[in-house]
């Protein structure tokens, strides 16, 4: 009997040490730590830089997301018009995050197939396929490449190759990424998802939250302006002409000006 | 280098440049009677600031900046309250035509269209016939002759004018002038400012000096109040309706443009009316010459964010 419940556990141990680090799996834990984890939007904010930091099992290669949710955008689609160049049609774009910044450890088309790439919507081209275009005029097919051009320029859209991985012993290691938030990047909520690829299959993964908010003036005059625009209209009049005439008192009253 | 959050345009900009933005559209405005919303709202557009805020929030700075030069025009004598007001109820009636007008056309799908290509022929026109003119009342030889040519002609809208009831005296300005001019005037170019979504200023300059005959430092002072008034009732409006007016934004243009006007308006008074003029039909031309480039070069993006230009 106990030679029996011995080699059973001996069997069980083999099962779960076969070939270290390639009995990681998706479920291997990652801890993921995002700092800052929230971030404020003060007087002088102008974007900011996070700093990711993972403990995750030993891999090839390593893909780091953050998103925000997918939402509805209206835009403007421009056209030849005889010589000149005009808004021609609108554009309602929907699935599109408002936000997503990649960072990897090497080329997306080295770490896994495009098949998986899109299974698991990483990078730009499996975006490709979750966003939908609908126009008052015709669909010309270019949609998606100008939505990222226009997203790129803004910021909001980005793709870089900055991940860093260290061993920290025979199974485990320690990955980082900074990411670059621009300062257009609104309020809300975001997703930071960590993916570990070996032989260009996940192997394991974590997640994350950051929040974006505003804080201080910044709050404050957004607040008035949406819940009280009557009274901040009439306070943007009254301060514009403050200025105006405390400028005109200042400059005549150092008799530079009236007759 | 410190930068500040824009909390309704949602980006943050350099202290700096908003501040020298401010002093440049300013010394403009203190200079011509000009709002400069002509000018600045394609600069902030430059900076990343979403349009419609850019257009609000400098409606608003104008508000400071226009206030501040009426002031200084107020105490040099130059402002003529009488036809600023015609010309302000005529704007206010012009305005809001103007805007089913835009209505329309929007409802054809034709506004954008029209807007830009009657802001570079409405441009084009002011600035080609002001920066001929300057020129040739600079050349001395023959400013006599046409001042004198001028004087014997009687151009039809004098005789239009002369054909209209209710007669009145500006003494301000020094003309005599039936109240449905300046008030037909007036709406025409609210008309006009509501399809370019500007403060009119620009036109309303060449409309005083060359319709209504009015002496040109009387027309800078004037024309700021016309422009106040406007932007006082397109920020409240901007405010109430669409939630586009940036204080952050306004307030820091306006440290530099109640500077510059200020500068501007002390100058202007030390200079002859045709070099001021000249000055104003040269930028005009050229903030022309950019938008009829920006409608032929092929955009480097095709899409834009809905609610622009």
């Amino acid at each position: 009997m106990n030679k029996r419940v011995i080699g059973l556990v001996v069997a069980a141990l083999l099962l779960l040490l076969p070939a270290g680090r390639d009995a990681a799996s998706a479920a291997d834990p990652v801890s993921l730590a995002v700092i800052p984890d929230r971030i404020e939007v003060g007087t002088f904010y102008h974007g900011t830089t996070v700093r990711v930091t993972a403990d995750a099992p030993r891999c090839d290669a390593s893909i780091l997301t953050l998103e925000s949710e997918g939402t509805k955008l209206d835009l403007n689609r421009k056209g030849r018009l005889g010589p000149v160049w005009m808004n021609v049609a609108r554009v309602t774009v929907r699935g599109a995050p408002a936000v997503y910044l990649l960072a990897s450890s090497e080329n997306l088309a080295a770490i896994c197939s495009p098949q998986v790439r899109e299974q698991l919507g990483l990078g730009f081209e499996a975006l490709r396929g979750k966003v939908s275009f609908a126009s008052d005029g015709p669909l010309t097919g270019q949609e998606f490449d100008e939505f990222l051009k226009l997203k790129m320029r803004h910021g909001t859209y980005s793709e870089h190759i900055s991940m860093q991985m260290r061993p920290t012993n025979e199974s485990r290691q320690t990955i980082t990424a900074s990411l670059q938030l621009p300062s257009v990047m609104p309020p809300g909520d975001y997703r930071l998802r960590l993916y570990c690829f070996e032989d260009g299959m996940e192997i394991a993964g974590g997640a994350a939250e950051l929040t974006i908010e505003k804080v201080g003036l910044p709050r404050l005059e957004g607040e008035l302006a949406h819940r009280h625009p009557a009274a901040y209209g009439v306070l943007a009049v009254l301060a514009a002409a403050a200025a105006g005439v405390g400028t005109g008192i200042l400059f005549t009253s150092r008799g530079r000006g009236g007759h | 280098v410190p930068h500040l959050f824009l909390p309704i345009a949602g980006i943050s900009v350099n202290i700096f440049v908003l501040l020298g933005l401010g002093l440049v559209v300013g010394f403009l405005s203190g200079l011509f009677g000009v709002g400069g919303g002509f000018l600045l709202t394609p600069l902030l557009m430059m900076i990343h600031v979403p349009p419609t805020v850019a257009a609000a929030s400098d409606a608003n700075q104008i508000v400071a900046a226009s206030t501040s030069g009426t002031f200084a025009h107020w105490r040099l004598g130059n402002v003529d309250f009488k036809m600023g007001t015609i010309l302000v109820a005529g704007g206010i009636l012009g305005g809001t035509l103007g805007v089913q007008l835009i209505k329309v056309l929007r409802a054809a799908g034709n506004a954008d269209p029209i807007i830009k290509i009657t802001y570079v022929v409405m441009l084009g026109l002011v600035g080609s016939y002001m920066f001929q003119e300057s020129l040739r009342n600079l050349r001395p030889q023959r400013r006599a002759m046409r001042i004198k040519a001028k004087r014997e002609e009687t151009p039809w809208f004098e005789r239009f004018n002369e054909s209209l009831p209710f007669a009145m005296q500006f003494d301000k300005s020094g003309v005599r002038l039936s109240i449905f001019t300046p008030l037909l005037l007036g709406t025409l170019v609210g008309v006009l400012a509501a399809v370019m979504g500007v403060g009119g200023g620009f036109i309303m300059v060449p409309v005083m000096i060359y319709m209504l005959r009015m002496p040109m430092h009387v027309v800078v002072g004037t024309s700021l109040f016309q422009v106040l008034c406007t932007c006082i009732n397109v920020t409240f409006m901007q405010s109430l309706y669409n939630h586009t007016v940036d204080l952050m934004l306004a307030l820091l243009l306006l440290i530099g443009s109640t500077a510059g006007a200020q500068i501007g308006a002390q100058i202007g008074s030390r200079m002859k009316a045709d070099q001021l003029k000249i000055i104003l039909a040269s930028i005009v031309l050229i903030v022309m010459m950019n938008m009829a480039l920006e409608l032929v070069l092929p955009p480097k993006v095709l899409l834009s964010v809905h609610g622009g230009h």
